[in-house]
C-alpha cells in the first residue's frame, strides 16, 4: 500500500497542507519539536492506525476539528481515507462514505515505530496486552468484537462485586464465553508472530528473542478459577483472573527482557516486535503496509541502523524521521510544521 | 429576548423526551403555543393515555384489566416469549409469526446501572411458571423463548433465565442469530458469519 498524498488541516503544529512522499524511502529531517513526529502520527491515523490518548489533544489549539485526507494506492486501486478528529472523538470515511476502523482494517494500513515502543519491553503488562490486542484487531473483526464484549462483561461483573456479588454466576458465564475465544485467538497469533520476531531480532543483534503468553488462567479452567477466586475478588472489587490480566513474556536468551536487557537491547527488542508486526500484516494482506519510523537513528548502533535501513529500503514505501538523514533515499527538511 | 417562563417550562419538559434535543424542543414548544388546535388535541390524547397501565400478568400495556394479548382466547397459552421492552414485543408482533404469550422484563440485568433481578418484572414471571397457577392462566407453561437482545447484558439476562427455567424443568429456547434475510454472504461481516456458522442447522431430510 502506498500513500500518494496526505492533506491535513489543524493537526497539531503542522502548517503545510499537503504531503506527497513519493515511492521508496523518504526521511523527514529537522530539529526537535519541528513537527516530524506529528506528521508521522497524522499519516498513521489517516491510514486507520490506533493510538493512545485523546483525539482532541491532536487538534490545533483553539480549533474545533482536525482533518486528515489520505489518498492511497493498493492492489485494488485508489482509495480516499478521511479522518476527522474533534471533541466527539474520531470519525472515519472510506471513499466519501462513513466507515469504521474495522472496515479500514481491511487495508494493509501502516505500522508506526517510535521511541515509545520501548514501553513494550520495559513498561507494564498493559502495554504488551495492548500491542497484541491492537494487532489481533487488525486481523480479525471477530476479535475486535469479542474484546469489546469481554470488557463490557468485565465492567458489569466488577460493578456487581462492589454490590456484594449476588447472582454473579451469569456474569462468570459471559466472561468465560468471550474470554475463552480471546485466549485461543491470542495463542494462534502468537504462534505466527514468534518466528517472525525471532528472525527480525537475529538480523539486528546477536541473541535469541523468545515470546511466550503469560496467561493468568488456563482457558479450560477459567470458570473454576472465577468461582474459586470469588472471595478475593469481592474484597478487591475487581476480577483477578482472565485475559485482562495476561501478559506477553519477552525473553532474551531465556531471561526476561524487561528486567535483564540493557537499554540498547531493549530498543532492539522493541524494534524487532514492530518489524515482526509489519511482516505479519504484509503476509496477511499480501501487500506491505506503509512503514513509518520515528527517530530512526536513536539508540541504535551502526549495525542495527543498517539492518533497519536495509529492510525499509526493500519496501515499496517507507518514511523515516530524525535529526539526520541516512545516505540513501530522499530527504525532506521540516521546520516549524513546514516542509518542502 | 428570552422565552416567556411558561413556554420555557414546556420546552424543558419536551427536551427530556427520547430523541428530542434542545433545538427540536424549542421548535415543538413554539409550534404548540401557536397552534392551539394541535395543543388541545395533544392534551386530550395525553390525558387519555394516563388511563393505560401495565398488564399484571405480562407487563405489556393494557387498557382493560389485562393486555389484549393475555386477554385473547386465540393465543397459545403454553408458550411465553420473554422480551426486554414493549418495543421488542411490537416488533415480534409485526412479524405475524408468533401466536403465544409474552413477558416484558422492563430492561436487562445491568449491575453498572444497579439493575439486578429484583429490578426486573420477574415476580409475576415466576408466578406464571408455577404449575399451581395453571388453572388461572389457562395452561401449564411448556416452553419459554428467550428473546432478550444480543448485547452482553441481554445475553447475561438470557443466561440467568435459562438457569431459572432449568431448575423448574421448563424448556428454554433462544432466538437464532445469523445472516439477515435477503443478505448475500459476501457482504455479511465476519462476526455475523461466525455466529451463523456456529448456529448452523441440519436441513430436513
Amino acid at each position: 500500500m502506498r500513500l500518494l498524498r496526505l492533506r491535513q488541516s489543524n493537526f497539531r503544529n503542522l502548517v503545510t497542507a499537503e504531503f506527497a512522499p513519493g515511492p521508496g524511502l523518504s526521511t523527514l529531517v529537522g530539529g526537535n519539536a519541528q513537527g516530524k513526529s506529528n506528521l508521522l502520527e497524522a499519516i498513521f491515523l489517516a491510514l486507520g492506525g490506533e493510538l493512545k490518548n485523546g483525539m482532541m489533544e491532536r487538534v490545533r489549539f483553539g480549533q474545533s476539528e482536525a482533518r486528515l485526507l489520505a489518498e492511497v494506492e493498493t492492489t485494488f486501486g485508489h482509495s480516499r481515507l478521511e479522518t476527522r478528529l474533534s471533541q466527539g472523538g474520531r470519525e472515519v470515511y472510506l471513499n466519501e462514505s462513513s466507515a469504521s476502523l474495522r472496515e479500514l482494517a481491511q487495508l494493509p494500513g501502516a505500522v508506526l515505530l517510535g521511541p515509545d515502543d520501548l514501553e513494550l519491553v520495559l513498561g507494564a503488562p498493559e502495554e504488551r496486552r495492548r500491542f497484541l490486542d491492537l494487532l489481533l484487531s487488525r486481523f480479525s473483526a471477530r476479535y475486535r468484537a469479542l474484546l469489546s464484549q469481554y470488557n463490557r462483561a468485565l465492567q458489569q461483573r466488577n460493578a456487581l462485586l462492589k454490590m456484594g456479588g449476588a447472582g454473579i454466576g451469569v456474569w462468570n458465564q459471559e466472561l468465560v464465553k468471550y474470554g475463552t475465544e480471546i485466549l485461543s485467538l491470542r495463542r494462534r497469533i502468537l504462534g505466527r508472530l514468534k518466528p517472525l520476531a525471532r528472525d527480525a531480532y537475529s538480523e539486528l543483534a546477536p541473541g535469541e528473542l523468545g515470546l511466550e503468553l503469560f496467561e493468568s488462567v488456563d482457558p479450560e479452567h477459567f470458570m473454576q478459577a472465577l468461582e474459586n477466586g470469588l472471595q478475593d475478588d469481592l474484597q478487591r472489587g475487581a476480577t483477578s483472573v482472565g485475559p485482562h490480566r495476561d501478559d506477553l513474556s519477552i525473553l532474551l536468551g531465556g531471561l526476561e527482557a524487561g528486567k535483564y536487557a540493557s537499554r540498547g537491547e531493549a530498543r532492539s527488542v522493541a524494534l524487532a516486535l514492530r518489524l515482526a508486526e509489519h511482516r505479519l500484516l504484509w503476509a496477511h494482506h499480501d501487500e506491505a503496509p506503509l512503514l513509518l519510523v520515528d527517530e530512526w537513528h536513536t539508540e541504535l548502533d551502526a549495525r542495527r541502523r543498517q539492518a533497519l535501513l536495509n529492510y525499509a529500503q526493500s519496501l515499496p514505501q517507507a518514511i523515516l524521521a530524525g535529526l539526520e538523514a541516512p545516505s540513501i533515499g530522499r530527504m525532506i527538511p521540516i521546520e516549524a510544521g513546514v516542509w518542502g | 429576548m428570552r422565552y416567556p417562563e411558561r413556554l420555557l417550562k414546556l420546552i424543558r419538559a419536551l427536551s427530556g423526551l427520547p430523541g428530542v434535543g434542545p433545538k427540536s424542543a424549542q421548535k415543538l414548544g413554539l409550534h404548540l403555543v401557536q397552534q392551539q388546535e394541535v395543543a388541545k388535541e395533544l392534551l386530550q390524547a395525553l390525558e387519555a393515555a394516563q388511563g393505560l397501565h401495565t398488564c399484571p400478568i405480562c407487563g405489556n400495556l393494557a387498557e382493560e384489566e389485562l393486555c389484549p394479548i393475555c386477554a385473547d382466547p386465540e393465543r397459545q397459552r403454553h408458550i411465553i416469549c420473554v422480551v426486554e421492552g414493549i418495543n421488542d414485543l411490537m416488533a415480534l408482533e409485526r412479524s405475524g409469526e408468533y401466536s403465544g404469550l409474552y413477558h416484558v422484563l422492563g430492561g436487562a440485568l445491568n449491575p453498572l446501572e444497579g439493575i439486578g433481578p429484583e429490578q426486573l418484572n420477574l415476580a409475576s414471571f415466576f408466578k406464571r411458571l408455577n404449575p399451581q397457577n395453571r388453572e388461572a392462566l389457562g395452561a401449564e407453561i411448556q416452553e419459554v423463548i428467550l428473546a432478550t437482545s444480543m448485547t452482553v447484558e441481554g445475553e447475561a439476562t438470557a443466561g440467568y433465565l435459562a438457569e431459572q427455567l432449568a431448575q423448574r424443568g421448563i424448556a428454554a429456547t433462544r432466538l437464532a442469530y445469523g445472516l439477515p434475510v435477503g443478505g448475500s454472504l459476501e457482504y455479511a461481516d465476519e462476526v455475523t458469519l461466525a455466529r451463523a456458522l456456529e448456529n448452523r442447522r441440519k436441513l430436513a431430510e
